[in-house]
């Protein structure tokens, strides 16, 4: 978001913490948002990536490891929205998933991988360290769905790569978990904010603040990003640019962060959001209804407009999240990791 | 007579306007006016030292154009924080600085290089060597290589971000070349006699080479000239900041952090760090990296402190951010400094170790700890100065809430882009 509404009402700070009797629909909002909303996410990405791991060591091959492929990157467009604490640490969430990648750069490093057979993928600490162009969902959507890389056979360096990918990824979305739950861990951090061992945000509002800034900023990439990039403009539309096209999770991706983030508003909202609840459930229908997996059927001008429309209907939700949850918490978005580029 | 007719500005303000906002934006154009002044002065000089080097190229000529061009961007890049709280610069900038590039557009590549990718077909299209070329289906004829050409044709084309042929980056190129040493120290190795004419011309249609540099040397001075008249007396920009002091200085806080956040710790210094592509360098065919980050978070400390001082040693100051904050709440305003001032010394660090030869496209090779740890600690300097900011968006812009979204309830069409 290029305009910044970065706002606060001051008055919110004079609500009393100390009590815990007292009405405190702040402190509520976090305690849900973090407790029902994060710890879970959280949690089936652990769950997921290290399952994927189990999986690919077992059997490398595209077909055995697909369901399991599948089911971790469900759970991450669970947890992908908390661009914050563990998942921004160490740069996690660009090495679990590097997309846009703008100029090639994971097909031309994976090639240069398998012909050179670098040794780094069997030292899972050097790994670690790699270019996120080898690693993360992206790089292992090209290995298990795209034909330059899918016919590696077991035993192959291919397949031990693989298996370095899905291993990395177990590792990641564990340290995420223990960092996110541990007894001094980012939960606490949000939840205690100016309090907490590790203290990162100085005040409860700011903590919800910063929550608020994942649900708006996801939505905002979400439509200018998955939806805008694949759509292009009217005279070319660009099909090759949606996200996770190979694996056809285009329109399932963004179904699903649909859903994580209404999760995430319903938490954070003090009272009723009957008109954002509306908006989502007709953006969500809408998604279901489009039957274009990879988003290929923007190349055609009335699959495109469908495609676009979603987008509008984000817009939509956005303008009543900050009329129903925002403006109640009186929070409105800080800065994001997207304010760039 | 400065001082009446700030006067005269502040008696239109509305009731709620925190005294001296006024005078913090007045501030803040004069300053945007003397960066983009000197970024214009300092490109007039490399576009003379450009026409030397196509007049008679030697390898001085070459390295007065470098060297020309490493002083152009001191001033450029300390304007970048004026870039994301004006929509008039944003909207401008990717004439003058995008990145990065497919430089396969412009002229000759390496082999490694590669051919026209999924993303752009016109990765390989090398205008130089070609009179004639086809974007989109259509046949342009580009036997002449001016200023509009380049502009008007080539930049984005194909609505391609990676095709950038106007702006440093493009003369960076030009004048250096690829630089083929990956994560290795060393910037590229164009020779001069890339400019000779005649049977000594190497890499090949030297003449077209020099033409395009001309066209695009031109073409930063036009467009650095425009951004100037924006910030000057009556100019666009600055008349939008003082018209609205209030906003002015959202936009002066939205600068600071949008640049200190998704764009120099994420795009251009963490993304980077995480592909270990020396091509995701900012400046990667000069190796001129450390520069364009530390005088980017110098931008950001001129903002917050109200004084710049320009490329003749003059400095300009007024009221500042810092003041203005202060005087609202001094505990913060200490914070901010010390963030901001912090994140300078750790970009600084980055510099000052590049000088002395560890370059910037070492440190972001693999399992180079020392080159991370550099990169990283600035990133985490940056990130936690836009924590800062965002407090001091809260005291700054309270009167100012709004709640967004409502043209969107009324409209949906209208705002989806």
């Amino acid at each position: 978001m290029r305009r910044l509404a970065a706002l606060c009402f001051p008055l919110m700070l004079a609500v009393p913490f100390a009590s815990p009797m007292a009405a405190d629909p702040l402190n509520d909002a976090l305690q849900r948002a973090v407790n029902t909303h994060t710890v879970p996410a959280v949690e089936r990405f652990a769950g997921a990536s290290h399952a994927l791991s189990y999986t690919a060591a077992d059997n490398c091959l595209p077909e055995a490891v697909k369901p399991a492929y599948n089911a971790a990157f469900d759970a991450w467009m669970g947890l992908q929205h908390l661009h914050m604490g563990p998942v921004e640490a160490n740069g996690r969430i660009l090495a679990i998933a590097f997309w846009p990648d703008k100029k090639g750069l994971i097909p031309r490093t994976l090639s240069g991988y398998i012909a050179d057979e670098d040794p780094v993928i069997d030292d899972p600490e050097a790994f670690a360290q790699a270019s996120i162009a080898v690693r993360g969902l992206f790089a292992l959507e090209y290995m298990l769905y795209d034909d330059q890389f899918d016919g590696y056979e077991d035993g192959s360096y291919s397949c031990h790569l693989v298996q370095a990918i899905a291993h990395d990824l177990g590792r990641m979305g564990q340290a995420i978990e223990a960092e996110w739950t541990a007894d001094d861990g980012f939960a606490l951090t949000l939840l205690l904010a100016g309090e907490a061992p590790h203290p990162l945000y100085l005040s409860r509002m700011e903590s919800v603040q910063a929550l608020y800034t994942m649900l708006t900023s996801a939505l905002e990439v979400t439509r200018d990003q998955r939806i805008g990039r694949s759509i292009g403009t009217f005279e070319k539309p660009r099909p090759a640019r949606a996200e996770a096209y190979r694996s056809e999770r285009s329109q399932r991706n963004v179904e699903l962060i649909l859903m994580a983030t209404r999760d995430l508003a319903r938490k954070l909202a003090p009272g009723e959001m009957p008109l954002s609840e509306a908006a989502f459930e007709k953006t969500i229908a809408l998604v279901e209804e489009l039957d274009d997996p990879a988003f290929a059927g923007v190349a055609d001008p009335m699959g495109r407009l469908k495609v676009e429309i979603i987008g509008q209907n984000i817009t939509t939700i956005l303008g009543h999240l900050a009329n129903e949850v925002g403006a109640p918490l009186g929070v409105s978005a800080g800065f994001n990791a997207s304010d760039g580029d | 007579m400065k001082r009446m007719m700030t006067a005269v500005i502040a008696a239109a303000l509305p009731a709620t306007a925190f005294a001296g906002e006024a005078e913090v934006v007045t501030n803040y154009a004069n300053i945007a006016e003397a960066t983009y002044g000197d970024a214009l002065i300092k490109a007039q000089e490399l576009d003379a030292a450009i026409a030397d080097l196509i007049a008679k190229p030697s390898e001085h000529t070459l390295l007065a154009a470098k060297t020309a061009w490493i002083a152009a961007r001191v001033p450029y890049q300390q304007s970048e924080v004026f870039r994301f709280g004006n929509p008039i610069v944003d909207d401008w900038e990717g004439k003058v600085n995008a990145w990065p590039l497919d430089e396969g557009l412009i002229d000759y590549v390496d082999g490694s290089y590669g051919g026209a990718t999924d993303e752009n077909p016109l990765a390989v299209l090398n205008v130089i060597a070609n009179p004639t070329i086809e974007i989109s289906g259509e046949e342009i004829d580009a036997t002449e290589i001016t200023p509009e050409l380049l502009a008007e044709t080539l930049h984005e084309a194909d609505e391609v971000e990676a095709n950038v042929s106007t702006g440093y980056h493009a003369i960076e190129f030009l004048l250096w070349g690829q630089d083929l040493n990956g994560t290795d120290h060393g910037a590229g190795t164009r020779s001069y006699t890339d400019y000779l004419t005649g049977d000594e011309c190497t890499g090949g249609h030297c003449d077209r080479r020099g033409q395009y540099l001309t066209a695009a040397s031109k073409l930063l001075v036009s467009d650095l000239e425009y951004m100037v008249a924006q910030w000057s007396e009556g100019g666009e920009a600055r008349e939008t900041v003082l018209a609205d002091p209030a906003a002015g200085v959202t936009a002066m806080l939205t600068g600071m952090g949008s640049l200190s956040y998704g764009e120099q710790a994420g795009e251009r210094m963490k993304l980077g760090l995480m592909l270990n592509d020396p091509e995701e360098e900012h400046d990667c065919f000069s190796d001129n990296t450390h520069n364009s980050h530390f005088y980017d978070g110098v931008g950001i400390h001129n903002v917050y402190t109200g004084q710049y001082v320009r490329v003749d040693g003059t400095l300009v100051k007024g009221e500042s951010l810092e003041d203005l904050l202060a005087s609202k709440d001094p505990a913060l305003a200490a914070d901010l400094t010390a963030a901001v001032d912090h994140s300078v010394a750790e970009l600084g660090q980055i510099k000052a170790a590049a000088e002395a030869g560890f370059s910037y496209d070492q440190m972001l090779g693999r399992g180079n700890e020392a080159g991370e740890e550099l990169i990283m600690t600035a990133v985490d300097a940056l990130v936690a100065q836009t924590r800062v900011i965002e407090r001091a968006v809260a005291v700054l812009t309270a009167s100012e809430i709004e709640v967004e979204g409502s043209d969107s309830l009324d409209n949906p069409e209208a705002v989806f882009q």
